[in-house]
């Protein structure tokens, strides 16, 4: 008799997973057997009550050292905090997305179940114990983003970019099967635990060549230089409140997944990978920003931008330390709120026909719509790093985390990186107030959900910025138990 | 002795018999060569263009990635059903689950209109 | 009040920045008048301060301490000693004064209003934190409110002077923020309180103290500015609208010399005398003299000004450098006095700018003819500032070259000749604009009016009774300056002999 394990543990763990999916199922299922398409928002409440039920759930059933499925899977804080954090990603583009798609003229109403089983992707990699696992993570989350990105099928530049979103994605792919297999080979295991104790056993030549291919593999995915040249075009082709999704949610999601690969099962290896790591945390981050400062895309500089912040997020993995993880997952949270209100607003000023995504497009735009340009001064300076918002403390405890682990040039580099950053932040705010609007431009109403997106965003980037306390305690502690 | 010599002896066989087919009749057959064979397409037409601009209507790669789905999926109902006793029902519970999704994938594919070739 | 007066002067302001922010667009004067009254209780709680200040004890008062983020052991802890009370009540006068001096503002004035409040809340705050991380906060609050206030009211080319504005200060900030961190892992149990951290100083190895002194010192100097670091002023003064020049001059640049003062000296006595001994004096000593030769060099009056600025900031570096009682009271005396007599100068060039719409020096001529009462109010503010004796300038320009000389004469006679020079371009400057022909364009200018002589007569009051009787500022600073240099010099002594003794 094989023993099929579904006990206590393992329901716990895949509950809110099951939520999400439930939900997308039942959404999907609506939306093709009923006919009346009148209201374009009413798939949105569907899809949200499945993310507020992931969220729920997920907030009830966490438990530190929780581990199910002989250890593959587990619904610890750290991947409580990923759930939160990617439902959160997901649950915002799905407030800004029913307006905007119908007015780019998507009338895919599989957007919305899609967005949840990539959410869905993005939970099962937070939570992965074991390479396998994380593989089928990702691969779940990106099936689900390379239709996201080509949704919009009349659109060239969409197609280019689910194309190449698709390609690369594959190809990463690739180099992650590699590189699992030959860890596997080296330590007779796929879970971090099983990998971290048979690691100084190993032959390290075999182990080194996995790691470096596993880099390679997730470096795609978080987009760091030098395997980010996807990321601008893709960014930038896909439909905005899919970008929104990608950059926060995916990107969520493969950091924690790197985070917990080179934290918990690789730690052993810390000496070996960290150098690699730091390089590729300052190139991440001086190319994304040296880069972004000579867009003139909003959406392109953004994409640049988030290269950037990926290149601060790796930096903190490089300490290695539960400090550096709680860290990371702060961030996240922050850059969640920041970055999503950031593209809120690139959405808020579309028009049927004209994207607005110049810069010259944001000439003036305080005398036009103030309270737009305001939330999105304050989404610019939490992404500089100005107190008290939220970007500030989130990338204070980055820096933290790297001094106290050494790495004090890294520190420096960083917050160096930090000032670059502030000049094209600041060139949009310039734009903004300090210049005349181009031509007469129509003053539009944001649809209702969006602005109730943009409102969550600047809430939670003021909030989190005043009174970060419970959620930093709560990821730090959440690292802390994973040793 | 290795068990997955068997395997190799296997792999040899098929290469070998193939290449005899091939080789066979590449060596035996009779061969013409005269105008009307080098033409690309030997319907008595003659040809219009190249072969590559030759198109498919799109429905053949829809069904085709249909099929393929669908395919795949019942692979993994062979390793379940060799040890179906033995996984008892939670085996089955799970399989069910499984199925379960495919059939949302089905009726999906089904409203959309995806099974219809017109 | 007491416990809390210090919080209510640091909110009251920004409570004023979002009730502005609600009033409709069109009510200039209600806009006007909310934001002037929520600048008068700070004035009044700063005359409140100012009568129950301890002048006996050199230890923080009026100490408010609530745990704010305690993850990171941060605190809500803000108080005054000697060292901030000057500033805090420079603040509160000139942010009435330059609220006033606003009312000229047309452009998008709520937002201006709004902006200004804000700007005069974080500034409440640099003063008065004794957090680190607190201190950062308000610090780079401030930045935000001063780039738009440049950028969106300023001249014409405002948009390059505020950016510029922006990232000089930024990158000293971010500095600030790495010596920051390192100085929190370095104390142990990890804290930001400034207090605890001076209090540990003894246990800071001499080479991590003066990386982290330097790492400190340029994120301040960007703001004193200190040469090399000082070529954003001139760019930001001559676009900002008068009001924020004044604040900039007044209040802005001293919160580099102040944070030198409440962070470098106490946490990190030692590499604090090794950088004093050349650093710090040969910087002041430059910009004392280099500040006036530029300013010998303006034509534009209002950049004669700024690099007035950079050399009487001049003195304030050289009488800290000092390390006598004398030189550290003279420094402090004079960042408040550079603060009055400056935001004078600003607010009459202000004054001509209104009515002239230019600043160009050769371009007037004979107006003491023409605007008798400015003239008049232009020579007060001149000779104040070349430190005529019987004004304020003059006592503490005095107090740092006594303290000077005992410890650099050298340097000393340097910085004392440059008061020549000073006179030089002032009286030059003054001869240009005010004396000769008088220039046919402006023979119909109005004189200086009400509101104008408003905003100077406390400011004028100020410059006079201190140049006479300067007790009542020394008073205030004294206990805690002589505090200060004792602890630094002591504990300076102390972590020079462990580390001596450490070595073999």
């Amino acid at each position: 008799m094989i023993e099929v394990v579904f006990g206590g543990a393992e329901l716990r763990a895949v509950t809110p997973l099951l939520v999400v999916v439930v939900t997308a199922m039942i959404s999907l299922l609506y939306e093709v057997f009923n006919e009346d398409h009148s209201d374009p928002a009413r798939p949105v409440w569907l899809s949200l009550v499945g993310i507020v039920g992931g969220i729920v759930a997920t907030v009830a059933l966490w438990e530190n050292g929780h581990s199910a499925f002989h250890g593959t899977f587990a619904l610890d804080g750290v991947s409580a905090f990923t759930n939160v954090v990617c439902l959160l990603a997901a649950g915002l583009s799905l407030l800004m997305a029913p307006g905007y798609l119908t007015s780019i003229g998507v009338r895919a109403r599989e957007f919305y179940p899609l967005v949840l089983l990539a959410a869905s992707g993005m939970m099962v990699m937070g939570g992965a114990r074991d390479l396998i696992v994380l593989f089928l993570g990702i691969e779940i989350m990106s099936i689900a983003a390379y239709v996201l990105a080509g949704i919009h099928r009349t659109d060239v530049k969409s197609g280019e970019a689910a194309l190449k979103y698709f390609l690369l994605g594959a190809f990463a792919t690739g180099f992650l099967l590699y590189g699992i297999a030959i860890l596997y080979g080296a330590t007779g295991s796929t879970g971090y635990d099983a990998i971290a104790a048979a690691l100084p056993k190993a032959s390290k030549l075999l182990v080194l060549g996995g790691v470096a291919l596993l880099i390679v593999a997730l470096g795609f995915k978080v987009s760091a230089v030098p395997f980010h040249f996807w990321a601008p075009d893709v960014y930038q082709g896909a439909p905005t409140s899919v970008t929104a999704l990608m950059a926060v949610g995916i990107k969520a999601a493969a950091v924690v997944g790197f985070a917990r690969l080179f934290i918990v099962a690789l730690a052993p290896l810390h000496q070996d990978w960290a150098m690699v790591v730091w390089w590729l945390a300052v190139l991440t981050m001086t190319v994304g920003n040296v880069t972004a400062v000579a867009q003139n895309n909003v959406k392109r500089m953004l994409a640049y931008s988030s290269i950037a912040h990926a290149g601060y997020l790796l930096a903190a993995i490089v300490a290695g330390t539960p400090r550096g993880g709680g860290a990371v997952l702060f961030y996240l949270l922050a850059y969640t709120f920041m970055n999503v209100g950031a593209f809120a607003v690139v959405i808020s000023l579309g028009r049927k026909g004209e994207a607005n995504e110049q810069f010259d497009d944001y000439a003036g735009l305080a005398s036009r719509q103030p309270l737009i340009a305001a939330a999105m001064v304050l989404f610019m300076l939490s992404l500089t790093g100005i107190p008290p918002l939220v970007g500030f403390v989130g990338k204070l405890y980055l820096i933290e985390a790297i001094v106290q682990a050494g790495y004090i040039w890294l520190a420096v580099i960083m917050v160096l990186n930090s000032a670059i950053s502030a000049y094209y932040y600041l060139r949009l705010i310039f734009e903004m107030y300090m210049r005349d609007p181009a031509g007469p431009a129509s003053a539009m109403e944001p649809a209702p959900l969006l602005i109730a997106c943009l409102l969550l965003a600047t809430v939670g980037t003021i909030f989190f910025g005043i009174f970060p306390d419970a959620p930093l305690d709560f990821a730090r502690n959440s690292f802390l138990a994973l040793r | 002795m290795n068990p997955y010599i068997a395997l190799l002896i296997s792999f040899a066989l098929c290469a070998i018999v193939a290449g005899i087919m091939c080789g066979a009749s590449w060596l035996l057959g009779p061969k013409v060569e005269n105008k009307a064979k080098s033409e690309i397409f030997e319907t008595g037409n003659p040809p219009l263009g190249s072969i590559r601009g030759i198109r498919f209507p799109v429905k053949f790669y829809l069904t085709a990635i249909l099929f393929v789905v669908f395919d795949i999926e019942v692979v993994f109902m062979y390793p379940w059903a060799v040890v179906f006793r033995r996984l008892g029902w939670m085996g089955l519970g799970e399989m069910a689950v499984f199925v379960a999704v495919l059939a949302v994938g089905l009726a999906y594919v089904w409203r959309v209109g995806a099974l219809e070739w017109d | 009040m007491p416990t809390n007066v210090l919080t209510w002067m640091i909110f009251l302001p920004l409570v004023g920045a979002i009730v502005v922010l609600c009033l409709p667009r069109n009510a200039a004067n209600l806009i006007r008048g909310t934001a002037t009254f929520f600048t008068i209780p700070p004035l009044i709680m700063a005359v409140w301060l100012y009568q129950h200040f301890d002048r006996a004890t050199s230890d923080m008062q009026f100490v408010t301490k609530i745990p704010w983020i305690p993850s990171f052991n941060i605190q809500y802890f803000i108080g005054v000693d000697g060292i901030s009370i000057t500033m805090v009540l420079l603040t509160a006068l000139l942010s009435f004064i330059c609220i006033i001096a606003s009312f000229g503002i047309e452009k998008a004035m709520k937002a201006y209003f709004a902006l200004f409040l804000l700007l005069d809340a974080a500034m409440m705050g640099v003063f008065c934190a004794l957090d680190f991380f607190l201190f950062f906060v308000f610090w780079e609050v401030m930045l935000l409110p001063m780039y738009f206030l440049i950028g969106i009211w300023g001249g014409p080319r405002r948009e390059y002077a505020a950016i510029k504005f922006f990232l000089y200060t930024m990158v000293g900030s971010v500095l600030m923020l790495v010596a920051m961190l390192a100085l929190y892992f370095y104390a142990e149990p990890h804290t930001f309180d400034l207090l605890e951290l001076a209090s540990r100083s003894g246990s800071y190895s001499t080479g991590f103290q003066r990386i982290a002194w330097i790492g400190l010192f340029i994120g301040f100097a960007i703001k004193i500015p200190a040469f090399p670091f000082h070529t954003w002023l001139p760019d930001a003064h001559v676009e900002a609208p008068t009001a924020i020049s004044v604040i900039l001059a007044g209040v802005l640049l001293k919160m580099g010399t102040y944070g030198i003062l409440r962070i470098n000296y106490p946490i990190l006595p030692a590499a604090t005398l090794d950088f004093a001994f050349y650093l710090l004096i040969a910087l002041g000593t430059w910009n004392i003299v280099y500040g006036a030769l530029c300013a010998m060099a303006q034509t534009d009056f209002k950049k004669l000004i700024a690099y007035s600025s950079i050399s009487h900031m001049g003195y304030v570096m050289f009488g800290m450098a000092t390390m006598t009682s004398e030189g550290i009271n003279g420094a402090v005396l004079q960042m408040f006095n550079h603060g009055t007599v400056t935001a004078m100068l600003f607010l009459l060039v202000g004054v001509i700018y209104d009515r002239a719409h230019h600043r160009e020096i050769n371009g007037f001529g004979g107006l003491a003819g023409i605007m008798p009462f400015y003239t008049g109010w232009t020579a007060l503010a001149f000779f104040a500032a070349m430190g005529l004796p019987g004004l304020s300038a003059f006592i503490s320009e005095v107090l740092v070259l006594l303290g000077g000389w005992r410890s650099y004469p050298a340097l000393t006679i340097v910085s004392a000749s440059a008061v020549v020079l000073t006179a030089g371009y002032m009286l030059w400057t003054m001869q240009r604009i005010y004396l000769g022909k008088a220039n046919e364009k402006y023979v119909g200018l109005p004189d200086i009016n009400g509101r104008e002589i408003f905003t100077l007569v406390p400011l004028g009051i100020i410059v006079v009774v201190l140049g006479v009787y300067p007790r009542p500022v020394l008073d205030l600073i004294n206990a805690s300056l002589v505090h200060l240099n004792q602890v630094v010099a002591g504990k300076a002594q102390v972590a020079l002999a462990t580390a001596g003794n450490m070595v073999p």
